[in-house]
């Protein structure tokens, strides 16, 4: 039963348990390695499982759950052993290893984990649309329709995340902080909508938390390959401390999953989830942050503070808060009309009067007057170009035409009408006005406008050839030659820039501008929101340099007021005859009801035209001399932004144009800033670099001196140098030779060591000489010396393994 | 301090937990929050059954072991229960006897449910003497670490490691040869004393001058002593158990054992004498053969050596004033020739 074992030798490593009595290493049967690590892995797994498990749950997904749990399980096991290997290096190495498998996973799964993520992300926004009564909430297309797949595949890296971080907390501290801060945050989002997961999940919830507790508050949780069953510590209050033990771990597992699972059984039949709920009179949590987390919702991270992505749609001439703009292509207007033109066409809704400086907004130039109605009638013919209309009903020529267009509102704003250019109204004084919200004078949604208009395809050559100081600006609205102080300025010098002169003509100026802004300012939907204090057009022209419509149509207004030509902003919508060839055909009506007159693309039939909110636009009127109001296009085609469909592929792209102009792109998370993002990339990277480059020049600096030390004339003093260069490298091959004081102990050292036949005497003896005396040494024992040490650094060498061959390198 | 954190930590955790619960009105958190303030109870109720039915084993070598020979010290704790605990110290004392030195430390270990828990001591004692394991008591902790019980043990295990002297027989049969050669001369001479060996009740036919006259008046019994010839006991050691320093002691207790030892091996019986400290009187015993020679030694083992004036070889002249020559292992000053020279400056010289 006990084993004898004849053993006499040094107590170095023992404990002294008394004096002359000693203890060797304790023994306890503390299970397999590979058993502690399954066991701790648990832990990993079930607040994985039980947070992604959980949140899915709530959100009623279904995935493929073996194929989850399976990879979960695999995943956590692989990370527990990486923190059970023998050696630091060989975990970083797993690490290294699972990158690569995580990038290629990646790479090859990309549409899969994609196409999962943004079926998460819609069922989230559907049920935060439910529960917050939100209305045009985006939706993502995926890619692959096989949710049950791809699902399971964004579930499985996300876990891997998870569980990488969770192992780090969890192996080296057993961190409550942040298991419940990986896990639990993500569960708050279905908790907040009053979605709740399985009980299942929230039984692994609860068993890692309590597994976590335990082992925070006992210890006992870290399982290295290299344990010993117990630790030591000797002194006044000695004692002996086991390691870690799987028989135990085990054991409490499996006593808390009993408890837990009583509990929650137990509790479900006490109080029940709805009977729980009803025990809270108010939700102030809710009413509070409904607001803000429904903005959040709609526009990302940027809805909270009030620098937001705009949907698409109308702006109403509000433009400061907007950094990017991400249209969800989901149909605004629905257009029935018969295509004349290959111009675009364009649904007029607001316009701009005056340009409020700082505000960064268009003022309505037609405000609701108390006064009475005649002017509210006066204004909105004004603004609906009545005279221009009539002059067109009134053209008897050959390009008269008359188009009859039908808008129906599927999803745009209510509050505004939708009308094409020179529009007849039956009735001008229903329109009163776009202060007059509540009077329901716009387009209401699911309503249909029909309007009789008179389209001008060809413009005469004569028009717009008169210089703006010949308009006659008698009865014209002093508001749409307003260019505010602030801005006069910077428009001045803008107007310079483009070359614009007083004896240019309307028409020339207008192209003017427009080829300008063609050839100088990139269009973008994603420009970056005016900072606060940043007026929007002068931050547009003198800093930011790029924009979409608004900047591009505001900055214009003002060039062109700047040069005495009337001007006015207008936000509406705006298609082209591409897209109407995209729409299907409506065969139900015939053409001749909707159009008559002259046509530029010959006979076409009815076309129900989609118009979504990418379609919406704002651009230019300018009054042309001798007809009226006019539109004038003057956003650029060439376009800033790539064609990024996804995340990936807004990440990918953003990698691939490190800082190419310092665009921000926009993604499923809202505004991810990622010129900033990759500003840090960079300076990590430089002072990485820079770290490595002085690294290196210090080793270089080093190995010089050492060598000109080394190689000095006087061979006594090179030899002192080369022989104490000698023993730093073994020092740094082996520690134990720091234990050698003299030569002839480093000189044995190195013979028994290294196997070399060194006379140990003579080697001594001429080493003292040189080292410490000043009698004369011949030149053929400095050589031999020399040649020695080359011997023995050659041993050194030879015997390093790798890492200390990369120490000897570096030194 | 440390339950104090754990406590602390506790109370954190549910506070934020009901913070959770009441702000996001979840049933999750519900749960959670039974699980927190049941689960302390649990822990608690724990501690005090296993308290109650944990069992503390110790088991040393039976057989005796020798010095610098490592043997086996196991504690097992057996815990009936079904609950488990990460904490469990065991307060252990270690010491040999006969130097009387100690030392005390804290074996923390798990305690598996329903089941044993055994952690195995290899131990190496450098000296010789009498070893002694002693766990006085058990703290459990509980799961949460927030509680502790003491439980009483005050379990011992205990092994004898001999001594390992040098094989040194043919200095020690020379010895032998003299010495009861002296021996003989004496009982020529008509010197031969009988020693008292021991007391026992009175038996009819006992002579009466071997009463203990003393002593029986005091037990209300007659009581007798046991006489043995001197002269027929061949040889006396005589072992000085005397050591200022354990390295000397143990020098004493080498050479005695190298002594016997070789004394056995030749068969030549001898009789040993020494000074017991514990029972403060001069003990002997008549050894023939390697059995005797080890209860000898285990004898001397369990008891214990002492510091300054050497007592034993005072004691046993004063005892047996002609007894002739005899063995005295002890420290070197002797004026002899007839001597063994152990380590320490100890010698085994004949007297």
């Amino acid at each position: 039963m006990f084993g004898r074992k004849k053993k006499r030798e040094v107590h170095s490593e023992d404990m002294v348990l008394a004096e002359g009595i000693y203890l060797k290493t304790p023994k306890m049967q503390i299970g397999n390695i590979v058993y502690s690590c399954f066991l701790r892995s648990v832990i990993a797994f079930l607040l994985t499982l039980g947070s992604v498990g959980g949140f899915l749950s709530a959100l009623q997904l279904s995935y493929n759950y073996l194929l989850v749990i399976v990879a979960y399980m695999l995943l956590s096991l692989y990370f527990s052993f990486l923190y059970a290997l023998p050696k630091f290096l060989y975990r970083d190495m797993g690490y290294i290893a699972f990158f690569a498998v995580f990038v290629f996973a990646i790479y090859t799964f990309r549409i899969h984990a994609n196409s999962g993520l943004y079926v998460v992300v819609n069922t989230v926004l559907q049920r935060a649309k439910a529960f917050f009564n939100l209305s045009g909430v985006r939706e993502y297309e995926t890619q692959i329709d096989n949710d049950y797949l791809t699902v399971a595949i964004v579930a499985i890296f996300i876990g891997m995340v998870l569980i990488i971080i969770l192992n780090i907390w969890l192996y080296s501290r057993m961190s409550l902080i942040w298991a419940v801060g990986l896990t639990f945050p993500l569960l708050l989002i279905p908790l907040y909508m009053k979605l709740v997961p399985d009980v299942l999940y929230m039984i692994f919830l609860a068993i890692g938390y309590t597994m976590v507790v335990i082992f925070k508050a006992n210890g006992h949780y870290l399982a290295f390959a290299w344990d010993k069953p117990f630790k030591i510590k000797e002194g006044k209050h000695a004692r002996v401390s086991y390691t870690q033990d799987a028989g135990v771990f085990q054991h409490v597992l499996v006593t808390i999953m009993v408890f837990i699972l009583c509990i929650s059984f137990a509790l479900q039949g006490v109080i029940r989830p709805g009977d729980f709920e009803r025990q809270f009179h108010s939700d102030n949590l809710r009413e509070k942050t409904a607001d803000t987390i429904g903005n959040f919702i709609l526009l990302g991270f940027a809805g909270l503070y009030n620098q937001y992505s705009s949907v698409g749609g109308m702006s109403g001439g509000k433009l400061g808060g907007v950094s990017n703009v991400r249209p969800d292509y989901m149909t605004d207007l629905i257009v029935t009309y018969t295509p004349y033109s290959n111009q675009a066409v364009y649904l007029k809704a607001f316009t701009g009067g005056r340009y409020l400086y700082q505000n960064n907004e268009w003022e309505d130039l037609y405000t609701y007057n108390e006064a009475g109605s005649d002017e509210d009638i006066t204004d909105f013919e004004d603004e609906s170009m009545k005279q221009e209309m009539l002059s067109l009903r009134q053209d008897s020529g050959k390009y008269y035409a008359q188009g009859v267009m039908k808008v129906r509102n599927v999803g745009a704003d209510g509050t505004y009408l939708y009308y094409p250019y020179y529009t007849q109204f039956e009735n001008y004084s229903i329109f009163k006005n776009h202060a007059m919200f509540e009077s329901m004078q716009g387009l209401n949604r699911g309503t249909t406008g029909t309007y009789t208009y008179y389209p001008k395809i060809v413009w005469e050559e004569s028009l717009g050839e008169t210089t703006p100081g010949k308009i006659d600006k008698s009865n014209m609205n002093e508001e749409f030659l307003d260019v505010p102080e602030e801005n006069a300025d910077v428009i001045k010098a803008e107007c310079k820039k483009i070359g614009l002169t007083d004896t240019m003509t309307e028409n020339e100026i207008t192209d003017a501008v427009a080829q300008y802004f063609e050839d100088n300012i990139p269009y973008t939907l994603s420009p970056g929101a005016t900072p606060r204090d940043e007026d929007f057009i002068n931050y547009f022209l003198t800093k930011n340099r790029k924009g979409y419509c608004a900047h591009f149509a505001s900055a214009a207004t003002l060039i062109f007021r700047q040069m005495g030509i009337p001007a006015r902003y207008v936000e509406g919508y705006a298609f082209s005859l591409e897209s109407v060839l995209a729409s299907e055909m409506n065969e139900g009506e015939k053409a001749a009801d909707y159009y008559q007159g002259y046509s530029a693309i010959g006979d076409t039939p009815v076309m129900d035209v989609e118009v979504t909110d990418a379609m919406a636009h704002a651009w230019v009127e300018v009054y042309i001399e001798g007809f009226g109001w006019k539109v004038v296009e003057v956003t650029p085609s060439n376009s800033l932004d790539t064609d990024e469909n996804n995340f990936w592929d807004a990440f990918t792209s953003a990698m691939n144009n490190l800082g190419a102009d310092g665009d921000q792109t926009s993604g499923i998370l809202g505004d991810l800033d990622m010129s900033k993002l990759l500003w840090g990339v960079y300076m990590i990277i430089a002072v990485v670099c820079l770290f490595v480059l002085y690294r290196m020049g210090v080793i270089v600096v080093c190995k010089v001196m050492r060598y000109q030390k080394c190689h000095q004339s006087d061979q006594r003093e090179a030899v002192v140098a080369r022989y104490a260069d000698l023993c730093d490298r073994i020092r740094l091959c082996d520690k134990a030779f720091n234990a050698c004081k003299s030569h002839r102990e480093q000189l044995q050292y190195m013979k028994d060591k290294y196997g070399l036949s060194l006379d140990i005497t003579v080697c001594c003896e001429v080493m003292e000489k040189i080292s410490y005396s000043r009698q004369e040494i011949a030149g053929q024992q400095l050589v031999e010396m020399m040649q020695m040490i080359r011997q023995v650094k050659k041993a050194v060498w030879k015997q390093a393994t790798f890492l200390q061959r990369i120490r000897l390198c570096k030194r | 301090m440390l339950r104090i954190r754990n406590i602390l930590r506790y109370a954190v955790a549910i506070a934020l937990n009901i913070f959770v619960m009441v702000v996001f009105h979840s049933y999750v958190n519900l749960v959670l929050l039974a699980g927190l303030l049941l689960f302390p109870l649990y822990s608690i109720y724990g501690v005090h059954k296993v308290k109650s039915h944990l069992s503390v084993t110790l088991q040393a070598p039976t057989e005796d072991m020798h010095k610098g020979e490592e043997f086996l010290v196991r504690i097992v704790l057996e815990n009936p229960t079904w609950f488990p605990l990460v904490n469990v110290t065991a307060y252990v004392k270690v010491g040999n006897s006969f130097y009387g030195v100690q030392g005390e430390h804290e074996l923390n270990m798990p305690l598996r449910a329903h089941g044993k828990t055994e952690t195995v001591y290899p131990v190496v004692m450098e000296e010789s003497g009498h070893f002694m394991l002693q766990v006085s008591s058990i703290q459990c902790v509980d799961l949460l670490g927030i509680y502790a019980v003491m439980v009483p043990v005050g379990q011992r295990a205990e092994c004898i490691v001999l001594p390992e002297g040098e094989a040194r027989e043919q200095e020690a049969g020379n010895l032998y040869q003299k010495g009861v050669s002296e021996a003989m001369e004496s009982k020529e001479k008509g010197y031969d004393f009988s020693e008292v060996s021991g007391i026992r009740e009175y038996v009819p036919g006992d002579k009466l001058q071997n009463i203990h006259w003393k002593l029986s008046s005091k037990k209300d019994d007659l009581m007798v002593k046991e006489r043995v010839s001197v002269s027929a006991m061949q040889l006396h050691v005589v072992v000085e158990l005397v050591g200022d320093e354990i390295a000397q002691a143990e020098s004493v207790l080498e050479l005695s054992d190298s002594v016997t030892k070789a004394f056995v091996r030749q068969n030549l019986p001898f009789t040993v004498h020494y000074y017991s400290v514990t029972r403060a009187a001069m003990q002997q015993m008549y050894i023939g053969n390697e059995i005797e020679r080890k209860q000898w030694l285990e004898m001397l083992l369990y008891d214990t050596c002492y510091k300054g004036e050497c007592r034993a070889r005072e004691l046993f002249q004063k005892e047996y004033p002609s007894a002739g020559a005899f063995l005295y292992v002890g420290p070197d000053g002797m004026d002899t020739e007839d001597k063994i020279i152990g380590e320490q400056g100890i010698a085994a010289a004949l007297i």
